[in-house]
Parts: structure tokens; sequence; C-alpha cells
């Protein structure tokens, strides 16, 4: 036997630290008892009380998770235990309380009805006890740990098991006995308070272990030597939850194991207050990776999650990875350092990049798809070399040297409804360049580039299959180089509601304080806005994320240098609404669909107008 | 009495291959910062000695270095 691909994991910022707890629960476990029923007419209340013959409920079950397998009228799912009392225990079951799995996966979402059963006094329940989300182990650290060679079964003098243990994970952590394996087991029967079985020996099959460590239950914690072992013994289907807080990866991760497929893969989410809840904004968890990098496998699916560091990549997702509702931050000072560096095959949709002196995303080798995304304050925003990706409604903006930059011979690359953002004051960089002088196939469609020294640079002679159209360059230096230009390309003011900038050239520099005397900078947003530094004499050119600021300095994460001649010039993004006026209404490809009587009114660019409510005139009313 | 497990106190510095490296107490190289992926997947362990003695303009892909090495027989 094995780990089960039903095994759920559970992070906790407030964890045992270093690893060392199990940290995980096996919905699909064979041996739970079946024998759960409840007090008359409380199953389907907010509050049921459940008892077992075969089990008395303890006071350290509470805050423990009930987990109801099956059932007749029974509903799926877990529920915590609020309280015991008499034997029994009083489960939270109003509804938003318990989570319920909504798909044929591992998957949880908060429950939309009350009650854990469909009628009051359901009887015959199948059920475990989950004490993997609780921050301690339930049996926390005991050192008696004993087990014969090749045996399944291991045995504490301590007598701490409970038969309501199966299913959870223990870690054993330090093993005497020659080829002992450390790691990951679950408990997977029960025998006796000494006495349980485990998915696997622990043993070399040959040796004893006489005397071993061991955490039974009890959330992870990460920032140890065992984070990249954790994640190489994930299998298909896993699912490995983070609830919200801050965490620091402890090592390098690396996974080199490739057991997730096309369809079991892993998943990787974020929460707040129950599993599956809306997780967005800062309550997202963040990992804190320093100058670890975090390499995933395939197949891996990573949602409502933070990631910040300085690694070189900070993140990489490996070949079908889909990457979701997350924020990527790479604050390193060393140039060219990705914050995602995407695999193959790869999905990245409603996801923040920023690389202060680097790359927002790298694309991977082929057929990835980038929609919705939000990258900015980078060097170069989406790099790529390679085949036959997409990238849809995203919005790049402040990237010193290219919004896109494709430096493939064969990109087959199509760039479609994207709002690319440069400069108000003085245009900096190119919105897409294609570097390769040999390339071929590239399609730019319903852009709104604006601000930029080149809207479009390509290296290649003009060429058939580079293609631009339907875009709207505005406020550039030059619109496009060896590209033709489109027919229904249109040169307007696109009137963005708020994409605002604070320039400045008489700043000085101290440490990581950016001085203007006489300036204002009361619209900037701490730990949200950044500070371009383009030039003078002793500062550290390159992107800044600002910390703090008074009306007239601004903080930032690195050292800017010294700088004391007071010609610091510089630019701060403070406003970044990048809808549109109505220049840009409806002016969009595809227009009319041939052959159809419908007609398409997409508005240039990533962002569409809010329209006036109906029979609006004059000052608008937006809808909603 | 306090029990450390599993923890770490490693110096880290970007060195001329544009890589991250675990330093020694003389701030010398010795292994790669994601070491752990050579030995996982039976690649040999990058050498300190082959940093290139002048700082690259692009990062060198240590993985797919010694990938490339491993199918030339090397």
């Amino acid at each position: 036997m094995a780990l089960s691909a039903s095994t759920i994991w559970e992070f906790n910022a407030s964890a045992t630290a270093s690893m060392v707890n199990g940290g995980g629960f096996n919905t699909a476990n064979a041996n739970f008892l079946t024998d759960l029923t409840t007090d008359a007419n409380t199953a389907n209340t907010a509050s049921p009380v459940v008892s077992s013959a075969s089990y008395n409920f303890v006071a350290g079950d509470v805050g423990a998770w009930l987990y109801i397998a099956s059932g007749t009228n029974w509903t799926p799912g877990f529920y915590q235990i609020a309280s015991v009392a008499a034997n029994k225990a009083t489960l939270s079951a109003a509804i938003g309380d318990a989570v319920q799995p909504n798909l044929s996966i591992n998957k949880y979402s908060p429950s939309t009805v009350v009650g854990c059963a469909t009628v009051g006094t359901p009887t015959g329940g199948t059920f475990g006890i989950d004490y993997s989300q609780g921050t301690a182990a339930i049996v926390n650290g005991l050192t008696d740990l004993t087990c014969v060679a090749g045996s399944t079964t291991v045995t504490s003098a301590s007598a701490p098991f409970t038969r309501l243990m199966v299913g959870n994970i223990v870690h054993l952590t330090a093993l005497t006995g020659t080829g002992a394996i450390v790691g990951w087991y679950e408990i997977s029967n029960y025998t006796n308070t000494s006495n349980v079985v485990l998915d696997r020996t622990p043993t070399d099959g040959a040796n004893n272990i006489t005397a071993g460590t061991f955490y039974v239950g009890g959330s992870l914690s990460l920032n140890s030597t065992l984070d990249d072992d954790f994640f190489e013994i994930i299998l298909a289907r896993n699912v490995v939850y983070f609830k919200s807080g801050t965490y620091t990866l402890g090592e390098a991760v690396s996974i080199a194991s490739t057991v997730a497929t096309t369809t079991l893969k892993i998943n990787l989410i974020g929460y707040t207050s129950v599993r599956g809840s809306t997780t967005t904004g800062s309550n997202r968890p963040i990992i804190t990776e320093g100058t670890n990098t975090f390499g995933l496998g395939q197949n891996w699916i990573i949602s409502n999650l933070i990631f910040t560091g300085t690694g070189t990549p900070m993140l990489t997702t490996g070949t079908n990875n889909t990457l979701m509702n997350c924020k990527l931050i790479n604050t390193s000072t060393t140039a060219g350092r990705a914050a995602l560096s995407s695999g193959s095959a790869a999905v990245v949709f409603n996801c923040e990049a920023t690389s202060q002196n680097g790359i927002g995303i790298t694309m991977g080798a082929f057929q990835s798809f980038f929609s919705g995304n939000l990258v900015h304050d980078c060097d170069i925003g989406i790099q790529g070399s390679s085949n036959a990706h997409s990238i849809i409604n995203c919005i790049v903006f402040d990237c010193k040297t290219a919004c896109i930059s494709i430096t493939g011979a064969d990109p087959r690359l199509c760039i479609l409804n994207n709002t690319l953002y440069g400069a108000a004051a003085a245009p900096v960089g190119v919105g897409i360049r294609s570097t390769s002088t040999t390339a071929s196939n590239l399609y730019i469609y319903n852009n709104n580039i604006y601000g930029f020294v080149t809207g479009i640079s390509i290296a290649t002679v003009k060429q058939d299959s580079i293609v631009e159209d339907y875009n709207n360059f505005y406020n550039c230096t030059t619109d496009r180089t060896l590209i033709n230009t489109g027919l229904n390309s249109v040169s307007v003011d696109p009137g963005f509601a708020g994409a605002t900038q604070i320039t400045g050239s008489t700043a000085t520099t101290s440490g990581s304080v950016l001085t203007e005397s006489g300036g204002d900078f009361s619209a900037v947003t701490d730990n949200v806005d950044y500070v371009r530094v383009v030039s003078g004499t002793g500062v550290t050119v390159g992107t800044y994320l600002i910390t703090s600021h008074t009306g007239t300095t601004l903080t930032t994460n690195n050292a800017l240098g010294t700088s004391s001649a007071g010609n610091v010039v510089y630019v701060v993004y403070t406003g970044s609404n990048y809808a549109v006026g109505t220049n840009l209404k409806a002016v969009a490809f595809p227009g009319v669909f041939q052959g159809s009587e419908t007609t398409g009114y997409l508005d240039i660019g990533a962002v569409q107008r809010q329209e006036a409510a109906s029979g609006g005139g004059g000052s608008f009313t937006f809808v909603g | 009495m306090l029990t450390f497990i599993g923890c770490s106190r490693k110096k880290f510095k970007v060195q001329n291959d544009l890589n991250d490296w675990l330093i020694d107490d003389q701030g010398k190289p010795t292994l790669p910062i994601d070491h752990k992926i050579f030995t996982k997947l039976k690649l040999a362990m990058p050498d300190p000695k082959d940093i290139p003695k002048k700082k690259q303009e692009e990062k060198i892909d240590l993985k797919q270095k010694e990938i490339d090495k491993k199918m030339a027989g090397g």
C-alpha cells in the first residue's frame, strides 16, 4: 500500500514549526466506524449532536473536524466539533460552517444547507475525525514508537491511539533502526490503544525500529528542510490547502515526481475561513520564498495564493499547470529574474505578476493561455520564445524595456485585446516587440497601445504572417516598425478613467528614501505602488516597491543608493484604472460576424466601457 | 531545553552564472540553491569550479546543462 490519492493536506501558519505534524487526512479510508447517529431530530439543525457506540468523544476532540464519509440520509463533508459532553459531540452545521464536496474530486466548499443530514435522526453513518486541521498534533512528539522488521503495525507503549485516528497521517520524524524510513504515513487501521496499522512499513524489511518520534494529525508549517520532501510525496488527486496567513519556504522546492496526470491533478488552494471560501486580495495565504525557488511538477492547479521572493525564477510551474487568482512578486535587485516561469500548455488567468528588475511572466515552450492577468512594474512584462501561446485580455503597464517581448523565430502567437501602458509624460520602452530577425506567425489584434517609444517593434523584414490590426496607438514616439499598418487600426486618445503618474526630476536619495522637496506623494498607496528610478547621479536605476511615504518622501523595499545632486528622475504609477472613454467604443474586431446578422461591439483593449443605464443621457449612470 | 528539527541556517549569493548558490563561511559557493533536484534526477551535482569567471549576460540553466551532459554520455 501507499499514501492515498484521496488524502487532503492542510497548512496553517500557526502550526507547530519545522513540518513535524502529520498534516493530512484520507477521506477514503476503508476502516472508518459505521455507527454514527445523532440525538433525536438534531441532524438537520445547525447543531447536530452525534454519538457512536464504538467511540466516546472526548474534550480533546473539540476543534477537530468530524468527517462524514457516507450513510443513508447523511450529507458527506467535514463538520467542526464545537463541544463535547457525555461522550457526544455537538457539531457546527450552520450554513457556511461545514465544508462539503462539490465535485467528484477532493475539493470542498462551504455548506449551503443547514445540518449534517437530510433527516432529523439518521443512523449508521460512516465517519472519522480529521485531526489535521488543528495547529498541534493530537499525538504530539512521543518518542516510543517501535516496529518489527517488515511489519506495518507500529507500537507505542504510551497507548496514545484511538480508533478515530484512522485516516489521519502520522509523521515519523526520527527513527532508531538500520534502514528505517522517516516520513509521512497513513494510519490505515486501528488495533488497540498501543498498536495501529500504517499504509506501509517504515522499516527496511530486515531491521526492527526500536524507538521513534511521531506526530499524529496537526497541520503543516513550511519553513523546514523537509519542505521539498513533503511536496515530492504528494500524489495525483491530492489537495493541499493553505489557510490564510504568512508562510516561509524553508528551502528550494523542485519537484521531480510526475505522478499527476491531465485528469488527476494536484491542487494547491488557499482559503480564508473554511475550505472553499472566497479568497481574494490580501486575504490570500502568502508564501514568502526569500531566495528559494519553488518549482512545481506537471499537472498542478494552483489557486488563491500570494508568492513573494527573489529567486530565479521565483515560481516555476510544470507542463499542464493552471495558475489562477494568484499574485507573484519578485523583489530581487538582480536583473532578469522572473516572478513566474510558466511551463508549457499552461493556463494563467486572473493573476498579478511583478518583478521589479526582471520579467513578470516567462512563457513556456508551447501552447499556453494567458488571460485576465495584470502584469506591472517589471523590466519586461511577459516574455517568451516559443510556440502557439495566446495573450488575451491582460493589462501590462510600467515595464521599462517591453510589455510583451517575443524572442523566438516561430512564435505562432496571438496577442488579443490587451491594454499595454507605457507612460503619459515620457514614453518608455516598447509595447510589443519581436526580436528574432526570422520571426513569423504573430497576430496582434484589438490592443490598446499607449505611451511607448515604439508601440510594436518587429525585427523581421515585413512578413504577411506578422499582422497587426484593430489596434489603437496613442502617445507613442513611433507607432510601429517593420510591420504594415492595420487597415482598421486607429490613433485616438483612449481617455483612460484613471491612469496617473507622479513624475519628478530633482529628487535626492539616501539609503531607501527618496526625497522630493516640494513634492506631493499623498496619492501613493504603500505596498501597492512602485517608483521607477530613471536616472540620477549615484542612484541605482530600477524599480522599487514603495513601503511607506510622507508628503515629500518615499521609502522603498530595496536600497536606492545615495544621490545628493538633486537630479534623480523618477516616476510613480499611482492610478491603474484603464477603463476607456468613447473614442475606442465598439471599434474592435470582429465587428460584423461573417455570414450572420450579428455585430460585435467590442472596445479595443482589455477593458470594456461601462455604459450608461438605459435611457441615460448627459452624465453617466453606471449600471450595477 | 530546546529541540530543533529540520531547521536550516544557510547563506546564499548570486554567482557569475546568475544562479543563487549556497555559500560557506568564507563566501565561496558550494551548492546550487536547488541542489536536491540534481540528486532526485540522478544528475551530476554542478561544480562551483565551473562557474564562469566573468558575469554572464543570461542565466545558465544548470539543470538543463547537466541533463544535456548526461544525454551526451558525459
